[in-house]
């Protein structure tokens, strides 16, 4: 029973670290169809920015990391998106491949800029400890994790139904030429999409130096998973992809427990496969008939 | 109206041309490269072209049928991986474990191992078993008209799925180090230079066998279906024609020629490891594809080999120099040569030469949506 | 004699809005019939049930006495149902040949589909030659003009001899001359097989003086002649009145039944062009 309980929260901080990852792609993916193998290199720029902060502002620069990676990785997601994305649209098979060499390039950048070994970020001494609920010890830094997520998907959620730039990325997400047609600046909303979507995934990168050491591949050992999310919860689809981290999330910290760490990869994989053939478009379907 | 259109018909010395071209490239395979180059220089070239089996298999898959897949290193590694599980057991000997079982502390052959001891199974296996594969995902992925990039992120998943199954089940699979150190392959000792060098006439004997089969596939009505799948999946359909058949054939294929090439590759180089069958090896067979030019068979055999061929030459002289190249290759081929080199070559000769193509060159074609489910605006804005 | 195509109480439904509301609909062998109605009234729907793209949430279509709801597109196909598209969709990487060839050899098992095709399956310059292709048989279909796309996609239709072929809109955004020509067309076509039709211009509609049925909001107005459909007053209410409250886009869309011959055809098929684009 505790095993089971200590598992929960190893897979909700799985969970959340997938979903921050997963809620830039879905939302690139959903609104320009655009396949960014490259976003796995927008978490590294997050960690190792939190990484540099550290020198210069000591034990307590965490804080002033979350908000820096933000920019830092959102900077880097506009400057692609400018330079390459846009020139693809309507190609996003070659998207994947053309942000695939960028992401090469990037991760070569960070081996040549911080050195191939790994770098370790030192968490601030109140994250060390550990809280003792129902019998289990959860660590300060997961349940931290999970309270960055909760705050971002909650701003995001208030962003995409509050404001009117929210309700305008949720317009060109559902029928882009409609949008278009009807005023709104298409462009601006990509350029604003892709901007939040790669900070979101700096912000995770920042997340990720509190479970471990960072290196210039640490974003492609999220990717594919974070993908896998995109593809069980829906294109562009917020509550698709809170419940579509959660669930693999916790399946694969489950599998983990009871077999291999090897074996529970496959397992999700064939799980996913079976649950396409119930719902081949992801748990919820954006309902425009235009789509695909 | 129609006499305005009449064009110039296909050229008839085309065929012609062609054989010629085929010729050219037999001898330069079977001849050439067997007095010119070294012993190490060959065997390099033999590696090469058992991408260039793969890069085939891609175009076909990607190229003509339009699937992405980033997984073909699975295929790859599982026909790699059954040739080496019969040269270890051969070279272990009856009754004995390969060497790297007693060194994980492995005391019995496990079950999975026990067909692979006779080459007539292990040899087939590492085709069939890609193949099985192959029909059975592309199945249950295309019956659900799971297309695109889901498409291309699922495979991608088994990739990195299967890399880390292997590396975990190290008394299996021999983990992170694969399986190495073979001796001698059908009664043949494989450190002779004399062996090796036949192994590369096997290697390019059967690339050249493989690319006269795929373009009788791609010139066949079938190679005209899948070009229309990929072109309007949703249209076949009411032609009558099952998109799923089609698919699955063309995917079934670049699987068997993974698996093949996977076969060849182990006595050539001499391992199979994870890191053979990751991702990052089956995105490299990618960039082979569409530098050559995906939608032109030789297109997909000359950007395996050049890349390659690049890959070896920058990584001798400066290590991470060939990263930067690759990524920088694959972004500026992509963005600005769609068609790869074949493409640019074409655009090259017509500027010279000043005609336009007669044909479509089946080549670059930019993705779009399709039209046919995409239709009626109507309905949605009615109520 | 029994119906070649019989529709029960079909319903569909998206999302709550009902595009076929109960509708029930018969066709027999050898019929010529049209489908008008305003745009949203169902028709290209309808027709979408029947073929499968659309998955209805009631009734039944049985086609020659078998149900065709719940069977996939490729199958209702192959039991005789060929359908055209609002915007006709040819494979523009292949040549036009190839395109009909396509057609054509949709029965033949796979074995033969992987030799290679030296000549053209049987029938197919016959199609060509009933469209006036045969001009341009080796140049690739993305040359081809809007009005010979909907003439490819008529001839890869009648070279699988289907028994029901459904038009969505033949004439739309074609020219004067092509639309009479396609008008011939769809005589012979006519007199070997059953058609349904769905079309919006009224001079096109004229030539053939056939049954008309008219849809509207899902079901069917009224069915008959088209001199009585004309005068029936239901009908002028549904295309008349509401353009009167203020949707003046209507009025060209739905070929208004006093339409003068001739003088509106721009305005009518471009409306239903507007409509038909997405």
């Amino acid at each position: 029973m505790h095993v089971a309980l200590a598992q929960l929260v190893t897979g909700l901080s799985i969970s959340a670290v997938l979903l921050l990852i997963a809620l830039g792609l879905t939302f690139t993916f959903g609104q320009m169809r655009v396949i960014n193998m490259a976003h796995g290199e927008f978490i590294m720029a997050g960690a190792y920015t939190a990484y540099m902060l550290q020198g210069p502002l000591g034990h307590q620069s965490l804080l002033v990391a979350l908000p820096a990676a933000f920019v830092v990785a959102g900077a880097i997601g506009l400057v692609l998106e400018r330079l390459l994305i846009r020139r693809l649209y309507g190609r996003p098979l070659d998207t994947l491949l053309v942000t695939w060499g960028v992401s090469l390039l990037l991760q070569q950048l960070a081996r040549d800029l911080f050195g191939a070994p790994n770098v370790e970020v030192r968490a601030p001494t109140w994250l060390n400890g550990a809280v003792h609920v129902a019998g289990i010890t959860i660590g300060a830094n997961r349940l931290f994790i999970m309270a960055i997520v909760a705050v971002s998907v909650t701003a995001i959620w208030l962003y995409l139904t509050r404001s009117p730039q929210g309700r305008r990325t949720r317009a060109v997400v559902e029928n882009r030429q409609l949008a278009a047609c009807t005023g709104i600046a298409t462009t601006t909303v990509d350029q604003r999409t892709f901007f939040i979507g790669s900070g979101l995934a700096g912000v995770a990168g920042v997340g990720i130096t509190l479970l471990g050491s960072v290196g210039p591949t640490l974003g492609s050992n999220y990717l594919i998973d974070a993908f896998l999310v995109v593809v069980v919860g829906g294109l562009g689809q917020l509550r698709g992809a809170v419940l579509a981290a959660i669930g693999l999330g916790l399946l694969r910290a489950y599998v983990e427990y009871w077999s291999h760490a090897s074996i529970a990869r496959v397992v999700v994989f064939l799980v996913i496969v079976a649950f396409l053939q119930a719902r081949p478009q992801g748990l919820f379907v954006l309902k425009t008939r235009s789509l695909q | 109206m129609s006499l305005l259109l009449r064009g110039p018909r296909v050229a008839p010395g085309r065929s012609r041309r062609w054989w010629l071209g085929f010729g050219l490239a037999m001898v330069l395979l079977l001849v050439v490269a067997p007095v010119a180059l070294s012993a190490f220089r060959l065997g390099l070239l033999s590696k090469y072209l058992c991408f260039a089996i793969v890069a085939l298999g891609i175009d076909v898959a990607w190229g003509y049928g339009g699937m992405l897949t980033l997984g073909q290193g699975v295929f790859f590694g599982i026909g790699g991986y059954a040739m080496a599980m019969y040269m270890k057991l051969h070279q272990a000997g009856a009754g004995h474990l390969p060497d790297f079982m007693t060194w994980s502390g492995v005391s019995k052959l496990p079950l999975i191992w026990k067909p692979f001891r006779y080459a007539w199974v292990a040899l087939p296996a590492a085709v069939l078993v890609p193949v099985a594969l192959a029909v059975g995902l592309g199945y249950l992925i295309f019956r659900q008209r799971v297309r695109g990039a889901y498409f291309a992120i699922l495979t991608q998943a088994l990739a990195a799925a299967f890399a880390i199954w292997l590396v975990g089940e190290q008394g299996l699979t021999g983990g992170t180090n694969g399986l190495t150190n073979f001796h001698e392959l059908l009664g043949f000792n494989l450190s002779d230079p004399a062996n090796q060098r036949s192994l590369y006439f096997v290697v390019a004997g059967t690339l050249l066998g493989l690319f006269l089969l795929a373009r009788a596939l791609i010139q066949s009505r079938y190679g005209r279906l899948l070009v229309a799948v990929r072109d309007g999946e949703d249209r076949v359909r009411f032609l009558g024609y099952n998109p799923l058949v089609v698919k699955t054939l063309a995917f079934a294929f670049s699987a068997a020629l993974a698996g093949l090439a996977g076969a060849l590759f182990v006595p050539v180089v001499g391992i199979i490891s994870p890191t053979l069958v990751d991702v990052v090896p089956s995105l490299e067979l990618l960039i082979g594809v569409a530098v050559g030019g995906r939608g032109t068979l030789y297109g997909a055999i000359i950007g395996a080999v050049a890349v390659n061929w690049a890959k070896t030459g920058l990584s001798e002289h400066f290590a991470s120099g060939w990263l930067y190249f690759q990524g920088a290759l694959f972004v500026l081929v992509i963005v600005y040569a769609p068609g790869g080199m074949v493409g640019l070559w074409r655009k090259g000769r017509d500027a010279v030469v000043g005609r336009r193509t007669t044909r479509p060159t089946r080549t670059t074609r930019t993705e779009r949506p399709e039209p046919v489910s995409a239709r009626t605006v109507e309905l949605t804005s009615a109520p | 004699m029994t119906a070649l195509l019989e529709i029960e109480d079909l319903e569909v439904v998206f999302d709550g809005f009902r595009a076929i509301d109960h509708l029930s609909f018969q066709l027999d062998e050898g019929e010529l019939r049209f489908l008008i109605g305003p745009n949203g009234a169902g028709k290209t729907t309808l027709i979408d049930v029947v073929t499968g793209l659309t998955r209805p949430a009631g009734g039944s279509v049985r086609f020659e006495g078998t149900e065709l709801v719940g069977r996939r597109e490729h199958e209702i196909v192959r039991r005789g149902v060929g359908r055209t598209f609002q915007t006709a969709t040819v494979f523009e990487q292949l040549t036009v040949q190839e395109n009909v060839d396509l057609a054509a050899t949709f029965r033949m098992p796979y074995r033969s589909l992987l030799r290679r095709a030296r000549r053209p399956a049987g029938g197919v310059m016959q199609a060509l030659a009933t469209v006036e292709l045969e001009g341009v048989a080796d140049r690739p279909a993305a040359v081809l003009s809007h009005g010979q796309r909907q003439w490819l996609e008529l001839a890869m239709l009648l070279v699988q001899q289907p028994r029901l072929l459904l038009l969505d809109e033949p004439v739309a955004g074609m020219t004067k001359q092509e639309r009479s020509r396609t008008g011939e067309l769809l005589g012979q076509i006519a007199k070997e097989r059953t058609v349904l039709v769905v079309e919006h211009d009224m001079d096109f509609l004229r030539r053939f003086a056939s049954t008309v049925t008219v849809m509207h909001e899902g079901k069917i107005l009224c069915e008959g002649p088209l001199a009585e459909v004309q005068a029936n007053p239901m009908v002028q209410e549904v295309y008349l009145g509401r353009s009167e409250r203020g949707t003046p886009a209507l009025v060209g869309a739905v070929a208004v039944p006093q339409d003068p011959p001739g003088s509106g055809d721009a305005a009518v098929t471009g409306g239903a062009q507007a409509a038909g684009a997405r």
